[in-house]
């Protein structure tokens, strides 16, 4: 007697008993999604390297800038991503309310994770100021610079998680850059704004691009990192390398309206580094090697990262 | 409609169907609740590109993938079975049949696991399925070659069609 394993199979899944509360699970969706490290009352928000440069000079001369190739000095500070803007939300405007801005009430989207939006603005005395904003949440940070301060000292724009141990940070470049490095972690420059999600101990970030000067800026670990860190592990190392990746694949996709492409950019871009860094890339996926036949995969699309191959 | 409304009206109108495919692929329905939520929120972020309908079922689906393998891979190294297949059965009823097939399912390594549920339980092709698990079409009929032979060790099982559903 013959079975059909499809038939047996649905007739033995037994139906529900119990249905999810869809209004629940949107409000923990919702909840969860709104990025901790972000926003919020508990994020310790913004450290301004250049902007405490620039008060002390003391810190300047221990913190300044740590080394740049020559050629620096010439190249143009002009930032593309500044002729598209849009209006910003009322918390934007509100969390801006202070400072003079070169367009009142419109700034550059150049990055949005999840519920969080960073936005780069032009302020008068061309300043230039990067702004994280969470409409929904209500919360905001900002930094305003010296547009002179981009291949300098920097104009980086970073958020501590809850309990100091990783931060994000947005660092601006002018065109022609392309990535951004930092503890062996890289992300693409998109929209002239580089997103890295780091382990708080890093304290040194490389800015490059093809024909470009690299630059490398100091976070001034002391200052900004108050508490102790955690040492970085093989595992999240390649972890945060992967959810770098696809934190670019993901701005990519904004400004291209897919990742098509995405993984020959990243090769142009990152050169060797990318095959020392990662066993394959796609478009849509990218493996690292843990080391004794461990692997971690994640899709770019939704930056979900699992241990294992199929 | 809003994005918002797009995923509740979702969650709403495929948990039945994504429940049961989760209780499948775990072992209980507290678990399947879990990891279908756990979906649904890791999904969330990403709905306006997950393109709806069969798009959001791809995507969803392939997340249930990814975590119940996780999952069971963490349960599989420190885990001592404590009950076997008997390894005579009589052919009985359906409702045995069935019983024994979810048994036999469930003690499958969690790729076969999968490969099953996503080719004989959601009537996948095996292209979808190739999609849903992130691996190669050729890898989906390896896989599900060597499940049927597992479940074909089991007495009551050896005779099992893999006809009438998947693509």
């Amino acid at each position: 007697m013959s079975r059909h394993l499809g038939e047996l199979l649905k007739g033995a899944v037994p139906e529900p008993a119990r249905v999810l509360n869809a209004d629940e699970l949107m409000r923990t969706a919702r909840s969860r999604n709104a990025p901790p490290r972000w926003a919020g009352p508990v994020v310790a928000t913004v450290f301004l390297v250049a902007a405490v440069a620039i008060a002390v000079p003391q810190v300047v001369a221990r913190w300044g800038h740590v080394a740049s190739t020559p050629g620096v000095a010439d190249v143009p500070l002009r930032l593309s991503a500044l002729d598209r803007r849009v209006p910003l939300g009322p918390v934007a405007v509100g969390a801006m309310d202070r400072t003079a801005l070169a367009h009142p009430g419109e700034g550059s989207l150049v990055a949005t994770l999840g519920q969080e939006q960073v936005y780069l603005i032009e302020a008068v005395g061309d300043q230039l100021c990067l702004l994280e904003v969470n409409e929904s949440y209500g919360s905001a940070g900002s930094g305003c610079f010296p547009r002179s301060d981009l291949l300098t000292t920097g104009i980086v724009l970073s958020t501590l998680a809850p309990d100091s141990s990783t931060m994000l940070l947005a660092v601006a470049v002018p065109d022609g850059y392309t990535v951004a490095t930092s503890g062996g972690r890289s992300a693409v420059v998109v929209s002239n704004v580089a997103v890295l999600d780091l382990v708080s101990s890093q304290t040194k970030l490389t800015v490059s691009g093809s024909a470009m000067p690299s630059v490398t800026f100091d976070l001034g670990k002391s200052a900004i990192l108050p508490g102790g860190s955690a040492p970085e592990t093989p595992g999240s190392a390649a972890k945060g390398a992967l959810s770098d990746l696809a934190r670019s694949a993901q701005l990519y996709a904004q400004e291209h309206g897919s990742t098509a492409g995405f993984a020959d950019k990243i090769k142009a871009d990152a050169g060797p580094v990318v095959s020392t860094k990662f066993r394959s890339l796609t478009d849509t996926s990218a493996v690292a090697d843990l080391g004794a036949g461990r692997r971690l995969t994640v899709d770019l699309l939704s930056g979900a990262i699992d241990e294992g191959a199929c | 409609l809003d994005t918002a409304e797009d995923f509740r009206r979702y969650v709403v109108l495929r948990q039945r169907a994504l429940l049961r495919t989760a209780w499948l692929l775990t072992d209980d329905w507290q678990t399947a609740e879990d990891l279908v939520q756990t979906a649904l929120i890791r999904a969330w972020p990403h709905w306006d590109r997950s393109g709806g309908g069969a798009g959001a079922d791809a995507y969803v689906r392939r997340i249930m993938i990814n975590k119940s393998t996780d999952w069971r891979r963490r349960r599989w190294r420190g885990e001592v079975p404590t009950e076997f297949l008997p390894d005579v059965a009589s052919r009985g009823s359906d409702a045995e049949l069935q019983h024994m097939l979810v048994l036999a399912v469930r003690a499958l390594p969690p790729r076969q696991r999968a490969v099953m549920v996503l080719r004989y339980f959601d009537d996948l092709s095996e292209i979808e399925t190739a999609a849903a698990m992130g691996c190669a079409v050729g890898t989906v009929k390896s896989q599900t070659s060597k499940a049927l032979a597992n479940l074909r060790h089991q007495p009551v099982l050896v005779d099992l069609q893999p006809l009438g559903s998947a693509r």
